[in-house]
């Protein structure tokens, strides 16, 4: 009995192995067509427009894909029911790629190989997109990373990777605007810094905070770090506390840490000495509902305005319509819905799905309206132009915001 | 499809030289540990500082990267072997050990840029060049361990008083062992760093040191063959398991508890996979069901 | 002084959870002689126990802990039942019941992942976050029954152990199952016994953690460090778990505090190497001779 039930496990090891080569493009489960019978009679359903999306979609931090997978579906089924691009049904394929750090590159190939998706969104995390650039230029695919470090869209030598279009801001103008409003517009003179000592996008974020806050005149009186998992901030706060800091400069990566260290420095009874200082890499609504009051008075940079009268009934539908995601909206979904309406605009003015024209249309384009708000367009290094830093202040468990700012150069 | 293909091999291959080393260690001498990804890290930085500041060509690169794990493979198992540690102590060393590694190197900015990584590293990590390595590694291990090694190496897992009794140096073996399981993982660490193009000090966790484990474990103890291939199978699991899309970790849990439960002695149970043995199993499974096929009839 | 006093609470505070859990893994190593890897998932589901206990039946705190401990002991008993038993059946070596306990973990994780959301939610009362402020110095209330609850789960777990006829049993079993079980008694029913008291100790260990951090499901690898303490008290002794966490979290707060934090786990875990290398079993542990 129990070779038998080996022999079948080896079978079906074997079959499945035999399927994930010859799975073909049609029948592919890993696709979503978002919108079946109640599409219009002109949309072109057997030639669909493919559009992948890496996903980090299981794991700890699991929201953060299957949020944006949801935003995105929505996004192409509206899309759909208008028509479509081209007369041509759009179709998102998204794959995880949460287990493994090969696995955007496997991710990736797959995507290329198999599926033959004209472009692809994601991933949101920079180490997993750092490496794709010679992949899509070879393939000739564009992709619209939604992740903020340098060496995502630039090679070390300063070429841009010509494939790559990032829809995020970079780390370091985030830290820099940050910077600047806390010196210049907040008075603040004396800030301490606490990052995630092996987290690349947190620690070139505080990097470059501590650079520009440096040169402007202001005092950074100690740099902390935590490790990935912590939820434990005690040491690091008592520590911070003789430092007697105004402000702490957080670039966190998820909203856990903050919402912890927040609430115990809130217990410890520092919560009206020593505020934090964010990034939009962790705000989310979310945040604000575990830490409560913890947060308040703490100022937060975002390249969107939560607020604004573009996103926030999107955040209001999306809540209604996901409930059982049990995760509200969050930015890096919206940078992803972005990077579709940049694909939208790319392919109906190139007129095709070729990689090289909608590469070529996006550099081109002078500025595409987008849902979130603004017109943004592509620079010479594929970073997006475009996006505003609004200044958040969270006040009372509700972010309030205080303004566009940009910094003067 | 290619590139598809050949970059799961390519993933295969490295897991499978990886899992050489890790079997001489876990498989033979008994010793197992949960922290080898440390090494797969130390070869990895290594061999791509040797590439990118001294101009090393990739098989000296890679060599270089699995001696440079083997000499801190010595550093570190002279006093736990010196010290008797053994068992899951062992394993939590290890595991602090790779922890150690991860944070030191986040920290080092010099020549490896700390927590932000190296980028940009050649992808010299053809499909058919590492697989030809693991390959050799393969041969290598197995040679290894057919050798007076290995059969000192499995007196020392069976019973290690009787081992030292009988004049065997443990201590020296064990050392001897962990370094060139520690070589082994320092140079999958190489060709690792070579295909992804960009290694941070997060690119080997403990997920990857759990994982070499698991296929030492399904494979079978005192097999070669054995993890090679469940290596190989565990390599390709996630992506097998693409079609259910979000659940596959749930899946893939799930596979990992079944296989425990129904091949408890892993895939081989310490047998080499060879083609006699394919045979003398079919003839045994015939056998079976036509003896069951006969009480049937009656 | 005061900051140092300071700095030695929270480091008390931190051991106390990894003592609690430790003990729970001390507990299962002690008998079986495997690390049960599947602990941190078993204390994630005990808090989401708790939590779904507040708010879909509004239960009260108390009532909610006990609720947490016991869907933590019920899902150590399937874990037992379905996977390790059946695989000490078939006596498989201790390694093969660790990777199974990795896959466990792996699939509970995920499965409650997919399931109940990635989110971080606050445990729902604020009860625990009461302070209390001694000369400067803020001890948080959490800590302070988390404490005194551990101490009396303790004290009970070595009155069970000591004083009564299981516990005997559960003695005699550390030595030799199967010697015991040929003596006649239900190695069975001492082995159900020893994971609930485990699953107990998980829960209530996961209640509080969740009551001074936050709850979500991949809270359960905390648990890995409290196998660290394990280790370093010396496997199987469950004082020495106590101690191993105590120091653990100590060990941890001090290099923070004083040398860097940037080094805080390089620096703990190299410590633990060093001791390790002098006392290769553990602070108060055993001398047994282990075999794969």
């Amino acid at each position: 009995m129990k070779k038998l039930i080996s022999l079948v496990l080896a079978l079906v090891l074997a079959l499945s192995l035999v399927a994930c080569s010859n799975t073909s493009n049609t029948d592919n489960p890993g696709s979503n067509t978002s919108n079946g019978e109640n599409s219009s009679s002109e949309l072109d359903t057997t030639n669909p427009i493919k559009i992948g999306y890496l996903a980090w979609a299981s794991g700890a931090d699991a929201y953060m894909g299957l949020v944006a997978i949801a935003a995105l579906e929505d996004r192409i089924e509206e899309i759909n029911a208008n028509g479509g691009l081209l007369g041509r049904e759009v179709q998102l394929i998204w794959y995880d790629i949460s287990a493994d750090f090969s696995e955007s590159v496997n991710a990736t190939n797959k995507l290329i190989n198999q599926d033959q998706v004209d472009a692809i969104i994601g991933p949101d995390g920079s180490p997993f997109a750092i490496t794709l650039g010679g992949i899509v230029e070879e393939a000739q695919v564009p992709l619209l990373p939604n992740c903020g470090n340098a060496e995502v869209t630039v090679n070390d030598d300063g070429s841009t990777k010509p494939y790559v279009f990032r829809v995020a801001p970079q780390n370091a103008l985030t830290s820099i605007t940050m910077a600047h409003y806390a010196y210049n517009e907040m008075g603040v003179r004396k800030v301490a810094t606490l990052t995630e000592s092996t987290n690349i996008s947190t620690v070139e974020s505080a990097d470059e905070f501590v650079k520009e806050f440096e040169a402007l005149g202001g005092e950074i009186v100690a740099q902390e770090s935590y490790m990935l998992n912590d939820t434990e901030f005690r040491a690091q706060i008592t520590t911070i506390a003789q430092a007697e800091p105004e402000y702490v400069y957080m670039p966190a990566a998820a909203y856990k840490e903050v919402c912890n260290f927040a609430i115990q420095l809130s217990d410890m009874g520092y919560s009206d000495s020593i505020k934090i200082l964010g990034t939009d890499a962790w705000y989310n609504p979310d945040a604000l509902a575990v830490a409560g009051d913890a947060l308040d008075g703490c100022v937060v940079v975002s390249a969107l305005d939560m607020n604004s009268e573009n996103i926030a009934p999107m955040v209001e539908e999306f809540a209604e319509k996901h409930a059982d995601l049990n995760a509200s909206l969050h930015l890096y979904a919206l940078y992803a819905v972005n990077a579709l309406q940049f694909l939208e605009y790319a392919i109906t003015t190139a007129g095709s799905t070729d990689g090289p024209a909608i590469k070529q249309a996006l550099e081109e384009a002078t500025g595409v309206e987008m849902i979130t708000g603004g017109s943004w367009h592509f620079d010479e290094h594929h970073d997006p132009v475009g996006p505003e830093f609004t200044i958040l202040s969270i006040e009372e468990g509700e972010a309030v915001s205080l303004g566009v700012y940009s910094v003067e150069q | 499809m290619y590139q598809y293909l050949s970059g799961i091999l390519t993933i295969i291959a490295i897991n499978v030289t990886a899992v050489c080393g890790l079997t001489v260690l876990t498989g033979f001498t008994g010793l197992f540990s949960m922290g080898h990804a440390g090494f797969m890290s130390l070869g990895a930085y290594a061999s791509v500082i040797a590439m990118l500041y001294w101009n090393f060509p990739f098989i000296p690169a890679m060599v270089f990267g699995g001696l440079a794990a083997a000499l801190v493979g010595l550093i570190v198992g002279y006093p736990t072997m010196k010290g008797k540690m053994r068992g899951d102590t062992f394993a939590i060393a290890m595991l602090g050990f790779s922890e150690a590694v991860r944070l030191g190197l986040s920290n080092i900015y010099p020549y490896i840029n700390g927590a932000l990584g190296i980028s940009d590293i050649p992808r010299y990590s053809e499909a058919w060049l590492v697989t030809l390595i693991a390959a050799f590694c393969v041969y290598i291990t197995y040679r290894y361990t057919r050798s007076k090694h290995g059969r000192i190496a499995l007196s020392i897992r069976d019973e290690e008083t009787a081992a030292e009794l009988i004049g065997v140096n443990i201590t020296w073996e064990k050392i001897k062992n962990f370094m060139i399981s520690a070589f082994f993982c320092g140079m999958a660490g190489c060709m690792y760093a070579c295909y992804y193009t960009f290694i941070t000090p997060n690119t080997f966790s403990t997920t990857t040191s759990n994982n070499l484990l698991a296929a030492v474990v399904f494979g079978g103890m005192g097999s070669v063959t054995g993890p090679t291939i469940a290596a190989a199978i565990l390599a390709m699991l996630p992506e097998m398991l693409r079609f259910v899309q979000k659940w596959r970790l749930v899946l893939y849990g799930a596979v990992m508890i079944l296989v425990m439960l129904f091949r408890p002695e892993g895939l081989m149970g310490g047998r080499e996979f060879s083609i006699k043995g394919i045979v003398r199993w079919c003839c045994k499974i015939a056998a079976k069901v036509n003896r069951r096929g006969g009480e049937v009839s009656k | 002084m005061t900051v140092f006093i300071q700095q030695i609470i929270t480091g008390l505070s931190i051991g106390s959870i990894y003592a609690l859990l430790a003990v729970g893994y001390a507990l299962i190593y002690s008998i079986f002689n495997f690390s049960n890897f599947a602990f941190g998932v078993i204390m994630m589901v005990g808090t989401f126990g708790a939590v779904y206990a507040i708010n879909w039946a509004g239960a009260p705190l108390p009532i909610a802990i006990l609720a947490g401990m016991l869907v933590a002991a019920a899902i150590s008993l399937v874990v037992e039942v379905s996977t390790y038993r059946p695989m000490r059946r078939k006596n498989s070596p201790r390694l093969y019941l660790m990777i199974a306990g990795i896959g466990i973990n792996m699939f509970i994780e995920n499965l409650a992942i997919q399931t109940l959301g990635s989110s971080v939610q606050p445990f729902p009362s604020d009860w625990g976050r009461e302070i209390l402020n001694v000369g400067g110095v803020s001890i948080a209330f959490a800590d302070l029954l988390s404490g005194g609850l551990s101490l009396v789960m303790l004290a009970c777990l070595w009155l069970f152990i000591y004083r009564t006829k299981t516990g005997l049993g559960i003695r005699a079993s550390s030595y030799d199952v199967n010697t015991t079980g040929l003596m006649g008694v239900n190695v069975d029913m001492v082995s159900l016994v020893v994971f609930a008291i485990s699953g107990l100790t998980a829960g209530l260990s996961g209640v509080f953690y969740g009551m001074k951090y936050t709850v979500y499901p991949s809270m359960g690898i905390v648990s890995n460090k409290a196998f660290v303490a394990a280790v370093i008290g010396g496997l199987g002794s469950l004082p020495g778990a106590v101690l191993g966490g105590i120091l653990l979290g100590l060990l941890e707060t001090m290099v923070s505090a004083y040398v860097s934090s940037l080094l805080r786990d390089m620096i703990a875990y190299l410590v633990m190497i060093v001791i390790l290398i002098f006392i290769p079993n553990g602070i108060l542990g055993r001398g047994v001779k282990e075999k794969l």
